[in-house]
């Protein structure tokens, strides 16, 4: 696989950076109330490095994923996934929005104005809701890499799952990097830590790079005019 | 069929929480609507041709045809029909694919700002 160089890598991060901008400003009108958005952690794991983080099982003070399963509540996470393909590009990814699952339970049931009851199960209508709050964050990520692609990038409907971080990930994903997204925001008076993923093979995360480079120029190193 | 001086609007969207956002937003706005619901694209195309509603709102990415190209079986069949798409599907693409059908498109999460545009399209708010 490819390693990125320094320039790229921040290139990335800040093109993530602002769609999770953009995302987090799209979450905030739906739940009606202003998104306290921690500064977001944008990093690369590959997916055994991911499943051992969102496992609680990273390294003490490693900080990043590992957070979302270290609540002390559950063990369980709520992912909302779609898979993405390129329009004429050999691109493929799978993006999953991921939340520990009794905090996103929790929210839901108040933007519905439902009891908030102490279980981590969504009812039908509330898996709903978290379908559509996943939709809309997913593509207001997935519409600034189409912007950087110049291309249109075609993704499936939202599946929302629950379940530990090994049963979550995509097995035909297996090999593939994770760029990883962490947001940690306060909703509701509530502190929840909360990521965005994109798992992409070799050929993908390949391509993201070379239209990367092209969009910020960054294979002409150029000076800020 | 439409009573005079109603309106009728077709909300087609997945997301059941969705269309009932969209759908309380609009009755506060006009008391005049005749509101009917549809999940999925290929039952949009079958109710607005037995309802001929003035209004249609379709989101983009759903089960079956996609609301794009529900859009376009409904305009053909119905050309005086106004059509909006509610969408998170903003790319550069979407957009263009529905400036050529010449129907409106809007970005989700749905506002009372947005609801106010799309009701303007019917000038039911005049």
């Amino acid at each position: 696989m490819k390693r990125l160089n320094e320039v790229e890598r921040d290139a990335l991060a800040e093109t993530f950076n602002i769609a999770l901008g953009d995302a987090v400003a799209a979450l905030a009108d739906i739940v009606h109330e202003e998104v306290q958005m921690a500064v977001p952690e944008v990093e690369f794991l590959d997916t055994a490095q991911l499943v051992r983080r969102l496992s609680g099982a990273g390294e003490p003070g490693t900080g990043g994923a590992a957070t979302l399963a270290a609540e002390g509540h559950s063990p369980m996470l709520c992912s909302i996934g779609q898979r993405f393909s390129g329009s004429g590009l050999e691109f493929r990814a799978d993006a999953m929005l991921l939340f520990p699952a009794l905090g996103c339970v929790g929210i839901v049931r108040r933007m519905l104005g439902h009891d908030a009851a102490a279980d981590d199960q969504a009812s039908e209508l509330e898996q709903d809701a978290l379908a559509e709050v996943g939709n809309i964050v997913i593509n207001s990520c997935m519409t600034k890499l189409a912007c950087i692609f110049e291309a249109e990038l075609v993704g499936t409907l939202p599946r929302v799952r629950m379940g530990r971080a090994d049963e979550l990930l995509p097995r035909a994903l297996a090999g593939s990097v994770a760029l990883v997204m962490q947001i940690g925001m306060t909703l509701y008076g509530q502190r929840l830590e909360g990521a965005v993923l994109l798992l992409m093979d070799s050929p993908s995360l390949e391509l993201t790079i070379r239209r990367t480079q092209i969009y910020f120029r960054l294979d002409a190193q150029s000076v800020p005019a | 069929m439409s009573i005079q001086g109603e309106i009728a609007v077709l909300v087609v969207d997945d997301s059941r929480v969705s269309r009932t956002l969209l759908i309380g937003l609009l009755r506060n706005r006009c008391q005049d609507l005749v509101i009917h619901e549809a999940a999925d694209g290929s039952t949009a195309v079958t109710l607005a041709g037995q309802l001929r509603p003035k209004l249609v709102v379709l989101d983009v990415n759903m089960p079956g045809i996609s609301g794009l190209d529900a859009a376009a079986q409904i305009l053909q069949a119905q050309p005086g029909t106004r059509v909006a798409m509610l969408t998170a599907n903003h790319q550069a693409a979407t957009q263009r694919r529905a400036a050529e059908q010449g129907v409106a498109i809007f970005r989700k999460p749905i506002s009372g700002e947005v609801a106010d545009q799309i009701l303007d399209l019917t000038g039911a708010l005049a």
